[in-house]
């Protein structure tokens, strides 16, 4: 592979207008995060009495967890951003990947720090979304609970539907029979629904004088059966250790526990990070030629003024590298042959408005890729397919769908990072988060929506005028039409809008892409060959 | 020749070295357990035996291996005249004198009564009579000061000084009752009192043909409990008189018994006035023999082997010491914890260029309470003793035994004393002191300096992307670190800990993978990491889930058990005695208790921090005292 000649100047004014722009959107995606971490009203103070009962804070107690040297690839951190009156910071919960003896895990923790632990319909939505990682990746679950159960003001969100609490039991029920070891350490209480994570897991550690576990609690018993009984009594560690067997192991502190779960975790039998099956290609790492915090000057800040897609591969990939498949037609679309720390993968890259050639030409090298077993990288940037008479009569539609329907069909491993506009049916072409991408990243320049939201003023505006059919309509009732619409789509479109709403696995940075991209790569490469997809009926 | 050794560790070591140098083939003894001993010898294979001290074992061992000699080196066997016979009996050579004068000066009386009849000076002393008038009598013959000490004496019990014929009334009447309390008998003696004695030993060398020859003084009065710690050649400050008097007197009593091998003879010789008095003979080499071999440029072993052989000693009369030599004896001991003994696996060994070397010490070996404290002898020679003193202190101090706690911070220590410094120092010298506290070393620095030069795994990108986070937490490292006293830290480490090298001004340290050691003043501090499921285990923390209980402060085999369940205790009561590299320790109530239950019984062996006894509402912990 040749070492790609990057055109970026790193001098220009441009870049450094960029860059100024792309460090204030970084700074306030980590106030942001930030204010997930130990932000929102009162949370000082639940933070405080959380330390007070010797207890260990979400994140912290993942550390002691994971092993040293390693990283934590945290999910969603901004999920619920802007919801619940901006009381359930992180949404609640913390999830994410990290290694214990260099087995990769999936944590889903608590953080009894914000609404003591309680699950909004966000909550629920990160949970199962961490355990269809698990799932898709190979990963055993790690359940550090500490948490109060369903929020009931919103019970009707979180409990009755597919993907709701009974979901997250159906899929840990699951992957325990399919050998993906499900661990708890209760840590806090698990009422009701909340009892079935520790009951429903193949090993499980209580921490005496906080970890407790009832399907009903003191007040609830006391209002069915007219019993009394103190919390522990009912459902505390050493009853449950000792008595009713609901746990494995009784330890006295945290850490204790902690010390427990890291030797349960060497007894799992799953493959380590570095067992990488044949099929994967994997050679050892490289660095990029070009700094990749040169990203920040490349990403235009005007996001009319377009940016080559080959200058940012150049700074995500090793040794800058890249063998580009079909350079020279179907421009719109860059596509080729790169390694991230190590991993070959079929990168797939937009440079705009995706036009019938390269529809195609994306469509043959996804096949290509299917063909030869090599994971998918999409690179989102693009306003959507051509329009126009032109493009229609070239058979845009039908082209576009071959696109679609090769993402959909593909079965090596599918990464999406939007570094730019996911526009329209792009967003499908482009693996959005309906075509199940692995892991789903977005920078936070990114816009996603069906149209940009110049586009939807317009358009509206005309669909509203034509309504009209001739009616007085005043220029100012048009211009509120078009102010309105421009909003809707300004906020909708927003990534924090996305981010909230899990349409992605988080905001990112763009200098964290590249170590991201290859800590998700890195968990296909110890999993076996996926089985290849059936052939596909194309539309000629 | 091929000589058994039988002995272990560094002296073992010691002796193969001359039998190669002279051509004779070795073999060795071991006893399963003992670390490192099968492999105590360099060249040599080694024979199993059920114990150092088994003479039939080790006789059977000699025959087994085609041994046509046996050399005891020091301690087990080496002054017991049944093995010499026995050795002998067998055909085989011994190595070291004729059993009957070991034999003869392993008795003391015996061995006082031979010197007395060579004109050897004894410590002027009478204990003819327990009259009060015939007992002040003496007094005033020997001379004030005297001691006053109880004839079955031991232990330092009755035991008074009277400086003055007027103390000596009181003085008697004091050791007389406690020497009744002590031992059921209040017999006493009287004798000189030395107000600064010093232990003072000329090594001799005798052979069969008549020749008996000193080979100079040793000063070896840096002792505790009579366990000597800091040897050098020759005695410094002797006037020549005392010098020469202290050498003749030697040969005369080796002539007396027709000494026919190395021996040495002990004085304790009075500072102030150079008079000396004799304390006894060893027969057979002493431990620190090497400082009079470098001084010398001699081999005593190879003088022994030629004796044994039956040739004729060189003539040894006219050789003078040339420089000075100093040994420090390394023991496994925590000196600023009232030598207690310590425990560990050697993890890392550096010894520095130049010195002579003995120890049979090497990475991995296990120190365990069964055997001698030593572990290692430090000897240097210089040309004068200031010179020596400083070779020592430089050496010392780029010494590293890491993995249990040693001597080797004290002996830098005692470099710059000033009794040593001058070369004056009494045998009460370390009973008067404190040992100094050694620096401290924070384990924080240690799992800094492990995390500094110990990254991640480069072989997946997991472990080359350290310190990577999506979000502004950054990841904490947590690692569990264990002292060379076996006590547990938890060391977490934020990002920015982990950016840089901790400083350590004024230490050195020698990091591996999964330990530290650092180094200041001779003293060296020892961490490795611990896993977490180590560090966390549940009771690792102590007492937490035994109670309050008097605890093992380190392996032992439980000797005496004083208490049983439902006994009031107080404060400094014995409960427990446990022996540990051959010294008791007494393990002493705290304050007022009721034991609950005794969890051990005498023979039992202890781990460090296993609970012996059990206090029912104690309000306060009973804990080990030495």
């Amino acid at each position: 592979m040749r070492v790609i000649e990057s055109s970026v100047s790193p001098s220009s004014p441009m870049f450094a207008d960029n860059e100024t722009a792309y460090h204030e959107l970084v700074d306030t995606l980590r106030e942001r995060q930030q204010f997930a971490i130990d932000g929102g009203r009162g949370r000082e103070r639940s933070i405080q009495r959380h330390h007070s009962r010797g207890k260990v804070l979400v994140r912290d107690r993942i550390d002691l967890v994971t092993d040293n040297h390693t990283p934590f690839l945290e999910f969603s951190t901004l999920a619920g951003w802007g919801k619940y009156d901006d009381e359930v910071p992180g949404a609640g919960i913390v999830t994410g990947i990290g290694l214990v003896h260099g087995v990769p895990w999936v944590f889903i923790a608590n953080d009894a720090t914000v609404k003591g632990g309680s699950l909004v319909p966000t909550a629920i939505k990160k949970h199962v979304r961490a355990q269809d990682i698990a799932l898709e990746n190979g990963l055993g679950v790690i359940y550090l609970v500490d948490s109060g159960g369903a929020f009931l003001p919103l019970q009707d969100e979180i409990f009755p539907d597919k993907d709701h609490f009974g979901g997250g039991f159906y899929r840990q029920a699951r992957m325990s029979a399919q050998g993906l070891p499900q661990l708890s350490v209760v840590l806090g209480p698990c009422t009701a629904g909340g009892a079935y994570v520790p009951a429903l897991s193949d090993e499980v550690i209580m921490v005496e004088g906080i970890g407790r576990i009832f399907l009903g609690g003191p007040p609830i018993v006391k209002a069915a059966l007219g019993e009394i009984v103190d919390q522990d009594e009912l459902g505390g560690a050493v009853k449950h250790t000792r008595v009713s067997g609901v746990s494995d192991y009784l330890a006295q502190t945290e850490r204790e526990a902690y010390g427990k779960l890291r030797e349960i975790c060497e007894t799992v039998n799953q493959r380590r990070i570095t067992d990488r099956q044949p099929w994967f290609d994997w050679q050892p790492s490289e660095e990029p030629a070009y700094p990749i915090e040169e990203l920040y000057g490349i990403v235009s800040a005007d996001d009319r003024i377009p940016f080559d897609a080959v200058d940012i591969i150049a700074r995500l990939v090793d040794g800058s590298r890249f063998a580009a498949f079909k350079p020279e037609w179907g421009e719109s679309i860059v596509t080729g042959f790169a390694r991230i720390h190590g991993h070959l993968t079929g990168i797939i890259a937009n440079n705009g408005i995706i036009f019938s050639e390269s529809a195609l030409k994306a469509a043959h090298f996804i096949e290509l890729c299917e063909q030869r077993r090599i994971p998918l990288v999409f690179l989102q940037n693009t306003s959507g397919y051509m329009v126009g008479s032109d493009s229609e009569a070239g058979g845009i539609a039908k082209n576009g769908a071959k696109m679609v329907a090769a993402v959909a069909n593909a079965t090596v491993p599918k990464y999406t990072v939007l570094i730019g506009g996911s526009y329209g049916a792009g967003n499908y072409g482009m693996c959005g988060r309906g075509f199940a991408p692995r892991f789903l990243f977005a920078w936070p320049n990114s816009r996603i929506a069906t149209m940009a939201a110049d586009t939807a003023e317009t358009v509206l505006v005309d669909i509203r005028r034509a309504g009209m059919k001739g009616a007085e309509t005043s220029e100012d009732e048009l211009a509120e039409i078009a102010r309105s619409i421009r909003e809707q789509y300004e906020t909708q479109s927003d990534p924090y809008h996305a981010t909230s709403r899990l349409w992605d696995d988080g905001l990112i940075d763009p200098v964290h892409t590249r170590d991201a991209l290859g800590l998700c790569l890195s968990l296909a490469a110890r999993q076996d060959e996926p089985a290849p997809g059936p052939g596909l009926v194309y539309r000629m | 020749m091929k000589v058994l050794i039988a002995n272990r560790g560094e002296i073992a070591r010691r002796i193969e070295r001359t039998c190669f140098r002279l051509g004779h083939d070795a073999v060795g003894i071991w006893v399963e357990g003992d670390s490192g001993s099968e492999h105590a010898l360099q060249h040599s294979k080694t024979v199993s035996v059920p114990s150092y001290l088994d003479q039939v074992a080790i006789v059977e061992a000699a025959h087994s291996s085609d041994a046509t000699a046996v050399h005891p080196g020091f301690g087990f066997l080496a002054e017991n005249a049944d093995f010499a016979n026995a050795v002998i009996a067998a055909g085989l050579t011994w190595v070291g004198p004729r059993p009957e004068v070991v034999a003869q000066m392993g008795s003391k009386i015996h061995a006082r009564e031979i010197a007395e009849a060579a004109g050897v000076p004894l410590i002027p002393g009478f204990a003819d009579s327990q009259d009060d008038d015939a007992l002040a009598a003496a007094a005033e013959r020997i001379g004030f000061p005297v001691l006053v000490k109880a004839s079955a004496g031991g232990g330092g019990k009755g035991i008074r000084i009277a400086r003055s014929a007027e103390d000596f009334a009181g003085a008697l009447t004091e050791a007389r009752a406690e020497a009744d309390r002590s031992f059921g008998d209040d017999a006493v003696i009287v004798e000189r009192y030395i107000e600064r004695p010093r232990h003072v030993e000329v090594q001799v060398i005798g052979d069969r043909h008549g020749n008996v020859y000193h080979l100079g003084t040793r000063e070896c009065s840096v002792q505790r409990r009579y366990q000597k710690l800091f040897e050098e050649a020759p005695a410094p400050n002797l006037p020549d008189a005392t010098r020469a008097g202290l050498h003749e007197a030697a040969v005369r009593l080796a002539a007396a018994v027709d000494y026919d091998s190395a021996g040495t003879v002990e004085f304790i010789v009075d500072d102030e006035t150079g008079d000396y008095f004799f304390l006894e003979m060893n027969t057979r080499l002493q431990v620190e023999h090497p400082v009079t071999e470098e001084v010398l440029g001699l081999d005593l072993i190879e003088l022994m082997f030629q004796v044994a052989q039956g040739d004729e000693l060189p003539d040894l009369s006219q050789v003078e010491p040339s420089g000075h030599s100093i040994e420090a004896r390394i023991t496994a001991e925590r000196a600023d914890a009232g030598f207690i003994p310590a425990v560990g696996t050697v993890r890392l060994l550096d010894v520095p260029p130049d010195v002579r070397w003995e120890s049979a010490l090497e990475v991995g070996v296990d120190v365990t309470p069964d055997y001698d404290a030593m572990i290692a002898k430090l000897v240097v020679h210089g040309s004068d003793r200031a010179d020596a003193l400083a070779r020592l202190r430089f050496a010392l101090n780029h010494l590293i035994i890491a993995g249990l706690e040693t001597t080797t911070g004290f002996h830098y220590w005692l470099t710059d004393q000033p009794e040593i410094v001058d070369g004056r120092v009494t045998t009460r010298f370390l009973d008067e002191i404190d040992p100094p506290a050694m620096p401290d070393m924070n384990p924080v620095a240690a799992v800094r300096l492990l995390e500094a030069l110990n990254r991640g795994e480069e072989v997946s990108v997991w472990g080359s992307v350290d310190g990577f986070s999506l979000t502004p937490h950054g990841s904490a490292h947590v690692q569990g670190v264990r002292d060379a006293s076996g006590e547990l830290h938890e060391v977490v480490l934020g990002p920015d800990d982990r950016a840089s090298a901790p400083p350590i001004d004024g230490w050195t340290a020698s990091v591996d993978n999964q330990a530290v050691a650092f180094t200041a003043e001779g003293h060296t501090q020892f961490f490795e990491s611990v896993p977490r499921t180590e560090l966390w285990a549940a009771g690792a923390s102590g007492r937490s889930g035994t109670g309050a209980a008097l605890m093992a402060p380190f392996p032992a085999a439980v000797t005496e058990v004083h208490v049983s369940p439902g006994d009031e205790v107080v404060g400094d009561q014995v409960l427990v005695v446990i022996e540990a590299m051959k010294m008791l320790h007494s393990l002493k109530a705290d304050g007022a208790a009721t034991v609950e239950d005794v969890l051990v019984s005498v023979g039992d062996q202890v781990t460090t921090a296993q609970p012996l006894v059990t206090f029912a509402d104690s309000a306060e912990d009973g804990e080990a005292t030495d």
